[in-house]
């Protein structure tokens, strides 16, 4: 199981970790295994990403935004959107905590780092689609009729496929939705956290909006989600080497990427 | 296994007693024909149902536009059927007669809808008979309303709600999407599930294919269950699962801040990782121990085996694979016919689901297997 080997340490190799007589093995390897080699270049985007905002301060409490965007229900300033994903969703930042947290190294393991680059390409997706199709679907309401996005989506991947639901993160974006986005692999921090922020607009601000309760509880679901990554933060505080609460944050951010997609589709339908 | 008895209701007591009340219905009469130009339904007098023509593997949208109820359920034939009631707020608007109901033609099926999103006073309680065996794929979009899907087997079922719960009965060989804002979904007697829920519980009973279930809040309740792939996340809610355990299936149940509740069968070969940041972790008979996870002095889990042939590993022929996950909640492993002691769960989450207002006849037999 040489391969295994290679590929759990990949982490280790990218940080530097690996010594001196393994960097040769580790090159060599790289040289005959597509599969690392394509997993080493998808850290290193997740990690150059971390290392351009590494010395951003985190948010102590990201609970004052989220009151403050509770007490005006109405249209999500820009500002607060970014300053609110800044602290709450960006898994370049969440890197970055947890580098401080376990003392200077990104201690993710490979799935986690994966699965980083899968809420990304979810995430970039979704935004793709939403504007691509938010024209024809006017038109459609236009006309006294919608379409239901859910036969275009994702959504239908996991179950219309056979696929085990655990396999579901991967193919939260469809082959039809990566298709449409050209760009998930190259994005820099700031142009993720103005796609997200794009995107939490587009949902916030869809027309024709959703009615107000739903977007009552769109909020108070994203407060949900962002208490329980708020309560692993805490966590890994007192624990920072605990690899659950990492498994957990790195878990609650995908269901995080996977609740805005699912909104968007309510978003559409509506 | 319903749908017989739905189907033989409806060929009888149902469709005249139907007729006799649409003949009193003053907004439904002049209901002729339905959409013309634009549809292939037929024009009806006004004293029956208004009827539509389905493809042979046609797909049907039903839009609910307007705020009431969908029922759903079959009919003998080739042709559907639609029935309003308890109309109001359509004649502030102008709408009446053929606009009541739209049935457009698409590519491979037929859409039909009720209101227009503009007209959010509108009310109207819709019910859909569709044609066994013709239509292979339903979706139904619901705006302020519950839904009721009964009997329909053999067709992709999806279901869009903003508020209201969402019922699916009797559908065994169908594969079931529910994807809701507020409301719970409640499902027996069907065959896969997938289960997106911003606010409300979900309720399997009876399942035999995949499950899926992902709540921000609420409860999820899978009973019943023959399943080997199944996956139940919710961020504030308690989790409880009462099935088979089959050989290399896999199981994964994830709260946040809830409790986790897992059954586990005499005899069931599995693999287990379970872990609690807050809580503890809780199993009523003794686990093959692999690896533990202790935390100021209370066990939060950690990696074991269930079975009677020594602690199994992940990945083995035979072998089940099990992760039970909860951050704040408390985790239990216990034997079907065991009582939770402490009672983990809230009071209520086990009441049973309040019954959908579908017609007088047919009428949904009491779901006595979901009380608790």
């Amino acid at each position: 199981m040489a391969k295994d080997r290679f590929r759990d340490r990949l982490s280790d190799f990218l940080d530097g970790e690996v010594g001196d007589g393994e960097i040769d093995r580790f090159e060599r390897h790289l040289e005959e295994c597509e599969g690392c080699a394509q997993t080493l270049a998808e850290l290193r985007v997740v990690v150059r990403q971390a290392r351009t905002t590494v010395t951003h301060e985190p948010a102590t409490d990201l609970w004052p935004g989220i009151a403050a965007r509770l007490a005006a229900p109405g249209l999500v300033a820009e500002r607060q959107v970014r300053a609110r994903l800044a602290a709450g969703l960006s898994w370049v930042r969440r890197a970055g905590r947890i580098r401080r947290a376990v003392g200077g190294r990104i201690a993710l393991s490979v799935p986690q780092l994966a699965a980083a680059a899968v809420v990304l390409a979810s995430l970039s997706a979704g935004l793709a689609w939403m504007v691509g199709t938010s024209r024809s679907s006017v038109g459609e309401l236009a006309d006294g009729g919608y379409t239901a996005p859910n036969s275009v989506l994702g959504f239908e991947t996991g179950i219309a496929s056979g696929a085990d639901p655990a396999a579901k993160w991967t193919s939260a974006a469809s082959p039809a939705l990566q298709s449409v986005w050209s760009g998930g692999d190259n994005i820099d921090a700031d142009e993720y956290l103005a796609l997200v922020a794009r995107f939490e607009n587009a949902l916030f601000n869809a027309e024709p909006p959703l009615p107000p309760e739903t977007m009552a509880r769109i909020r108070r679901a994203l407060v949900t989600i962002d208490r329980a990554i708020i309560d692993a933060e805490q966590a890994l505080r007192q624990a920072p080497d605990d690899p659950y609460i990492e498994a957990h944050i790195a878990s609650t951010l995908q269901r995080k990427a996977e609740f805005l997609q699912q909104a968007v589709f309510l978003t559409a339908g509506n | 296994m319903f749908a017989p008895l739905v189907s033989a209701a409806l060929e009888s007591t149902a469709l005249r007693r139907f007729e006799r009340r649409l003949a009193g219905m003053t907004l439904l009469l002049g209901i002729v024909p339905a959409t013309a130009g634009s549809s292939s339904a037929q024009a009806q007098e006004a004293e029956e149902f208004m009827s539509f023509a389905v493809p042979q593997s046609g797909r049907v949208v039903i839009d609910h536009v307007a705020r009431g109820d969908v029922s759903v359920m079959t009919v003998p034939g080739r042709e559907g059927r639609v029935w309003l009631d308890d109309l109001s707020g359509f004649d502030n608007w102008g709408i009446q007669g053929p606009d009541l109901v739209r049935f457009d033609e698409t590519s491979d099926g037929i859409r039909i809808m009720t209101g227009t999103p503009a007209h959010d006073a509108s009310y109207a309680n819709l019910f859909v008979w569709l044609p066994e065996d013709v239509v292979n794929h339903l979706s139904v979009n619901g705006s302020e309303g519950n839904i009721t899907v009964l009997g329909i087997n053999d067709v992709d079922v999806v279901v869009t709600a903003y508020s209201g719960d969402v019922r699916v009965f009797d559908a065994a060989r169908t594969t079931v999407r529910v994807h809701s804002a507020s409301g719970d979904a409640i499902l027996s007697d069907i065959g896969s599930a997938d289960i997106w829920l911003m606010h409300g519980n979900a309720w399997i009973d009876e399942i035999e294919g995949i499950v899926s279930v992902f709540i921000v809040d609420g409860n999820g309740v899978v009973t019943g269950s023959n399943s080997n792939s199944v996956s139940i996340e919710t961020g504030s809610g308690n989790i409880w699962y009462e099935g088979a355990i089959r050989d290399e299936g896999r199981y994964s149940l994830s709260s946040h801040n809830g409790d986790v509740v897992f059954y586990v069968p005499e005899g069931a070969n599995a693999s287990l990782s379970a872990s609690t940041f807050e809580g503890r972790f809780d199993p009523s008979f003794d686990l093959d121990f692999l690896r533990g996870r202790v935390r100021n002095g209370i066990l939060r889990g950690g990696e074991f085996g269930i079975g009677e042939s020594g602690p199994p590993v992940s990945g083995m022929a035979g072998v089940a694979s099990v992760l039970l996950r909860s951050f704040y909640g408390d985790i239990y492993l216990i034997r079907p016919g065991e009582t939770m002691l402490g009672q983990p769960f809230c009071s209520g989450c086990f009441a049973a689901p309040s019954m959908p207002e579908v017609p007088p006849e047919p009428r949904v037999p009491d779901r006595q297997q979901f009380r608790r």
